[in-house]
């Protein structure tokens, strides 16, 4: 059964239907792929999946549990991350200091809600915090930025920093809105490996990303949403074959 | 039943001039983003420019007749005073925090209702006559009388609802200015001059403000606090209509109006619960009002727009830094207490040291946590009563930390409405909570008789404060003591949690933080903090101590100072306790001759410094504090140069407590040692290549010495004079030595040339991203043109 | 007009940051007189920043703007849009809470009397005609963007920028807009069109222009990008 799914989620500003009944299911441990032309309503539906947006209707399930009703940082607590489209690191503290707060924070939820384990860490590894985020910073590349201000850095690099922040937290399931977007080549490569290794520990990943070859190397499964609905699903194979996706992903040829 | 209808005609006439004050309000706010503060206070000026012009000669005024006075103030001066605070004040604000941008509307209320004591001076009656003085102007509807002036004011109602509807939906500027909300870019995209739009519904704000002070001003005392309050009422319509809706504004000042009417006449004002009247209550409606409607309000959306970058930079305190600062602060305390002899002359500092620790209340709140509270001296209020009820026959320290919790509690319960909404609404809760405790607790004669709460000293068995001396250093201990913890929790866990939330709501939501409940932990830590002052404050305070005004002024200040640190802290206190204590008494009798020009009273001038202070913060959103750290970072870095100012401070006390140089002399060589020769101490010792460093020293000594020669607790008689004198010598010495060293000071901040990089310092890797970025270089094209040749 | 080698509107060496990042890393892009050219690229390769600068919402930090061989660079959007610079904006160019008639409204800034906008506009889009009471923001997406067009075709512009026509919009009314487009330019307006689809346009363009990260990679006629179109966008490729 899928860790995270969605059901005939559907968002209505004004007039405008953004997003309408989109069902998605994620598979634990793995990464699966969510993509679609600009505007095809791919961060409205993340939005929605995390609780910053309210749907008009539909529901968000995981693992068997309705959460649609809890606000955001219940959900967090239960175990969805994410990242953000448009840059949200705390940008007056330092890189480490970022990181070092989403441990902090999770270490504060209290007992109602067991974090899982550190999936960068060795399974049955024991972390103190300051460990954890030392890891962290390591496994992202960002040791040597450790103590530069987020809000100076370049977009790929403040998007690793949200990555780190949002790993810190022990997520189920982490939502990646265009994580690769300011990477160059070698780094979107290495990029690639990191989210293989994080699903094959265990991690669910859902991801936006406008980088094609990337989503198609990384993603088990991929969804393609044009219009805010759901047009095609399937493998990487299934997806470069559907001429549907072809024409509304490259535009229709005259 | 009549007695009813008359009242529901005085109700709606009341619910009429809400209607308009509101209106005016919703339209600033929608057009600018900017909530005005100050609107009320347009109106409260408007109607003294009313008075001003109306009344007859013989009582002050210029005669003109009323209906050429009400066209001169409605059509001409207000929109006018309008588009000029938009174009010299609010056009600066674009980018600004939202703490920033209330605070210099508060300022400007402030500044507003000091210079209309100024020019108006409350030593005569002003009265506006009604538009239809005589007993027959009214018609009667059955047993109902209406009088004409309350149709008057109806009419007008309707009169602006029209022409707000047509001049939005129907002319072009309405629809532009409209038309700014939704997309300010694109407004510009089309052709449009949003600058000018924003003008344009600025003036018409003012001129609505203007039309309900004056439509008011016959039915309530001509008096600037009154009057200005008055229109605040209205925030409460303009809350239901979000701040957005004209027709839900218009309806929520019917429902404000008639409840007022109504709980004026029937309220019983001998009622009393358990001692305690609820006569205030009625004044109180309106408060009660905004609080309801915001806990009806739906939480707010967060919302992921990409973190904004702000203007305001701050450094993170250290540990070491804060015990250093604390010791200083005590020993300086000390210090100057023992110089001053009699210990009523040590009245300011006391002030000072007292106004700092409840502006340390507003660090983790406003600086870290980026919230704002406009009620911190209400804190200060409720502490000082819990103080004095418990403490006056019983345990002082128990009564201290009674009200500390009392004042946690009180403030998280004001806070738990407003905090699921956005910072403007806190803003606005907390000021109609400081209004609603003026009214209805700070007024009940059980617990401030004859208008004053008599605070008892602390008596810790072994130490009572009875002198200001022991005033001033019990304070500057809780602020050094206060202050130390504040930096450990902002190096703490929490501490950073305070400073992501105030980066990005949205991500700290994501990583499963409870927003709202952070948020009250930190509005009541900062209350507690408020309440400790009040708690602590020995002497006898009046209401206007802790009303709302005083709040703003204290508020602004602590901005002013730089809230982001405790630093500012202490400066916005004393900028404060200053301006209230020791100006006035310095100047007692001076007026500010500028060559007999142009006179100004000192005593007018403080009334509007605090407001001036404020609304210069538009340019300086980080406040004082920083500015003047930055220009004393240097001498803490370097060893000699502390080293050698400590010994200055210490040797100059030291000649001063020996009565070598008298007290002012001591005064004028530490102004000249820390404006002078600081500041420039750290070029000195390690000079720059082709400076004149050895001269420019020379210069400074010279100047030190010279002014240390001359007796100035006799040579000038006025003290006023004397310390402007002080500040012009230094001036002198200070741009003397600038120029003999040769290196001109410049505050414009340089770009660093990048070939530069490393000669003062080590280079670090920001630096290389920085010279990375000048140079134009991206990482990935080199990879790129590297890797380009396959 | 000073021949027809002087293009209606050129960037030269263009530099432009937000904050500290630097995105435009020193762009020089000319569109002639009465052509299209087509902006192209990756996601966040800087094409939209190229349009903002062009169009005066952006200033850059180096480089110039020339409009018809006059610098206008640092001239606020305002002026521009009053000299015939018009803007299509991405996300649909609209005023959601006005009505369709007081958007149209909105253009009678750029000189245009509100008759002849309206005339304009409704022969062109009947659709916008039946509606012009109607709330924008409770239209569906496609009629959101036509009245964005009809915007820009009615106040008389000298060059057009448009940025991304086609997002979120169903292919049909994209290929219905861009039809408009070629109309447009028949009739010798000068266009810049920054479009995330590339094939959509290559069949109005003139010339294209394949931007990636932040710099102009080629400019050419939209045969000669044509091989280069598929390694800028799906990376690699060199």
């Amino acid at each position: 059964m899928a860790l995270l799914e969605t059901r005939g989620l559907t968002i209505r500003f004004g007039g405008n239907l953004a997003v309408s009944e989109v069902d998605l299911a994620v598979e634990a441990g793995a990464v699966t792929g969510l993509i679609g032309p600009n505007g095809a309503g791919k961060t409205t539906t993340f939005n929605m999946i995390c609780g910053v947006l309210a749907p008009t209707s539909g529901q968000v399930i995981l693992d068997g549990r309705d959460v649609s009703r809890l606000g955001t940082h219940k959900r967090a607590r239960l175990g969805i991350g994410r990242t953000f489209q448009r840059i949200e690191v705390f940008s007056s503290m330092t890189v480490r200091e970022n990181v070092q707060v989403g441990c902090e924070i999770r270490q504060g939820w209290g007992r109602t809600t067991a974090p899982g384990p550190q999936l960068l860490a060795p399974k049955g590894a024991e972390l103190t915090a300051a460990d954890e985020v030392d890891l962290i910073l390591d496994r992202l590349g960002l040791t040597e930025h450790a103590e530069v201000r987020a809000g100076q850095l370049s977009t790929g690099r403040a998007r690793l920093v949200e990555l780190g922040r949002a790993l810190a937290i022990r997520p189920r399931v982490l939502l990646l809105d265009e994580p690769a977007s300011g990477l160059d080549d070698t780094e979107t490569e290495e990029f690639g490996l990191l989210l293989r290794q994080l699903a094959d520990a265990g991690l669910s990943i859902l991801m936006v990303e406008h980088d094609v070859p990337l989503v198609m190397k990384v993603c088990a499964q991929i969804f393609v949403l044009d219009f805010g609905r759901i047009i095609a699903s399937g493998t990487a194979a299934d997806i470069q074959q559907n001429e549907a996706v072809l024409n509304a992903y490259l535009g229709s040829a005259k | 039943m009549q007695s009813f209808l008359n009242f529901t005609v005085v109700g709606i006439a009341l619910a009429a001039v809400y209607a308009i004050a509101a209106s005016g309000l919703v339209v600033t706010y929608t057009t600018s983003g900017i909530f005005n503060f100050a609107h009320g206070a347009v109106g409260m000026i408007a109607a003294f420019l009313y008075w001003q012009v109306s009344a007859p000669t013989v009582s002050g005024g210029w005669g003109w007749p009323v209906w050429l006075s009400l066209i001169f103030v409605i059509f001409v001066a207000a929109p006018i005073f309008g588009a000029l605070l938009e174009r010299v004040i609010i056009r600066g604000l674009e980018g600004a925090t939202e703490v920033v941008k209330i605070v210099v509307t508060v300022s400007l209320l402030l500044a507003l209702v000091g210079m209309s004591q100024w020019i108006w001076p409350g030593n005569i009656t002003r009265a506006i006559p009604r538009l239809f003085p005589e007993v027959d102007d009214r018609i009667t509807i059955g047993d109902v009388r209406v009088p004409y002036d309350r149709i008057v004011i109806l009419v007008a109602a309707i009169i602006v609802a029209l022409v707000l509807r047509v001049v939005l939906y129907k002319s072009r500027a309405g629809i532009a200015m409209r038309a700014v909300v939704d997309d300010r870019n694109l407004v510009r995209l089309n052709g449009a001059r949003p600058a000018r739009i924003s003008m344009l519904s600025w003036a018409m704000g003012a001129s609505l403000a203007a039309l309900a002070g004056v439509l008011n001003a016959p039915f309530s005392n001509v008096d600037a606090i009154t009057m200005t309050l008055v229109v605040i009422n209205c925030y409460a319509a303009a809350v239901v209509g979000k701040l957005k809706s004209l027709p839900l504004t218009f309806l929520g000042a019917l429902v404000l109006g008639l409840g007022e009417a109504y709980a004026g006449s029937y309220l019983d004002s001998t009622v009393k619960i358990g001692g305690y009247s609820v006569d205030g209550v009625k004044f109180a409606l309106p408060a009660i009002m905004l609080f309801a409607v915001m806990v009806a309000q739906p939480q707010a959306r967060l919302r992921a727009g990409g973190v904004q970058r702000v203007r305001e930079t701050w450094r993170v305190p250290t540990m070491r830094t804060a015990v250093i600062g604390a010791v200083v602060l005590v020993g300086s305390v000390w210090g100057i207490t023992e110089l001053i002899e009699l210990d009523a002359e040590r009245g300011p500092l006391v002030t000072g040291l007292f106004f700092a620790l409840v502006a340390l209340s507003l660090v983790p709140l406003t600086g870290y946590a980026g919230q704002i509270s406009l009620a911190p001296m209400t804190f200060v209020g409720i502490g000082a009563i819990v103080m004095a009820q418990i403490g006056k026959d019983g345990s002082t320290p128990g009564a201290v930390i009674v009200a500390l919790a009392v004042c946690a509690v009180v403030g998280a319960l004001v806070a738990l409405p407003a905090l699921r909404l956005s910072g403007i609404y806190l803003a606005l809760a907390t000021a109609a909570f400081s209004l609603m405790m003026s009214k209805v607790v700070f007024s009940q004669p059980k617990l401030v008789s004859g208008g004053t709460i008599a605070v008892p000293p602390l008596d810790l068995g072994v130490f009572v404060p009875r002198t200001n001396q022991q005033q001033a250093l019990l304070l500057a201990v809780s602020f050094a003591l206060l202050g130390m913890f504040v930096v450990w929790m902002r190096n703490g866990s929490w501490g950073r949690r305070l400073i992501a939330m105030k980066d990005s709501p949205v991500a700290c939501a994501t990583l499963g933080l409870d927003l709202t409940r952070t948020k009250i932990g930190v509005f009541a830590l900062s209350a507690s903090i408020a309440g400790l002052a009040g708690a602590l404050a020995n002497r006898s305070m009046p209401t206007t101590d802790y009303d709302l005004l005083a709040s703003m002024s204290l508020t602004t200040l602590a901005v002013v100072g730089g809230i982001g640190a405790i630093g500012g802290a202490l400066f916005g206190g004393f900028l404060l306790g200053t301006v209230q204590g020791l100006i006035p008494a310095l100047f007692r009798d001076n007026t500010i001759g500028i060559f007999r020009f142009v006179q100004v009273a000192v005593t007018d001038l403080v009334k509007v410094l605090p407001g001036f202070m404020g609304i210069s913060l538009g340019r300086n959103p980080s406040g004082a504090v920083g500015q003047i750290g930055d220009a004393y970072r240097a001498v803490g870095e370097s060893k000699e140069a502390t080293g050698l100012s400590v010994f200055g401070v210490v040797a100059l006390w030291v000649l001063a407590k020996s009565d070598t140089i008298g007290n002012w002399t001591f005064v004028a060589t530490m102004i000249v040692l820390l404006f002078a020769i600081l500041p420039l101490l750290p070029i000195l010792i390690s000079p720059l290549p082709g400076r004149r460093a050895l001269p420019a020293g020379v210069v400074l000594v010279v100047g030190l010495v010279a002014v240390g020669a001359i007796d100035w607790g006799t040579a000038i008689e006025s003290t006023g004079v004397r310390v402007m004198m002080m500040f012009l010598a230094t001036a002198v010495i200070s741009g003397a030595a600038t120029a003999v060293h040769g290196a001109l000071p410049s505050d414009a901040p340089v770009e660093p040339s990048p070939d530069l990089l490393g000669v003062d310092r080590p280079i670090t890797k920001s630096d290389v991203m920085e010279a990375d970025r000048m140079l134009g270089l991206h990482e990935s094209d080199l990879a790129r043109s590297i890797a380009g040749g396959s | 007009m000073n021949g027809d080698d002087t293009p209606l509107l050129q960037l030269e060496g263009i530099r432009a940051s937000y904050d500290a990042i630097e995105v435009l890393h020193g762009v020089d892009l000319a569109v002639p007189v009465g052509k299209v050219v087509a902006l192209l690229g990756p996601n966040g390769a800087g094409k939209t920043t190229t349009l903002n600068v062009a169009c005066g919402i952006v200033e850059p930090r180096a480089g110039k703007v020339v409009v018809a061989g006059r610098d206008v660079t640092g001239v606020a959007p305002e002026e521009l849009a009053r000299r015939g610079v018009i803007t299509i904006p991405e996300g649909r160019g609209i005023f959601p809470n006005l009505t369709v008639r007081e958007n149209l409204q909105m253009a009678t800034f750029a000189g245009r009397p509100l008759a002849e906008i309206e005339e304009l506009a409704y022969r062109q889009f009947p659709r916008l005609g039946e509606r012009r009471g109607q709330l924008v923001g409770t239209m569906s997406g496609g009629e959101q963007q036509m009245l964005a067009m009809a915007r820009g075709l009615a106040s008389n512009p000298a060059i057009l920028l448009l940025d991304e026509l086609s997002m979120g919009l169903a292919p049909l009314v994209v290929e219905e807009l861009y039809g408009i487009v070629a109309q447009i330019a028949a009739t010798g307006v000068s266009i810049l069109v920054v479009e995330q689809f590339a094939r959509t346009v290559l069949g109005i363009a003139d010339l294209a222009a394949i931007m990636v990260h932040g710099v102009i990679r080629t400019v050419g006629t939209p045969e000669e990008v044509e091989d280069e179109l598929s390694a800028a966008y799906l990376g690699g490729g060199e």
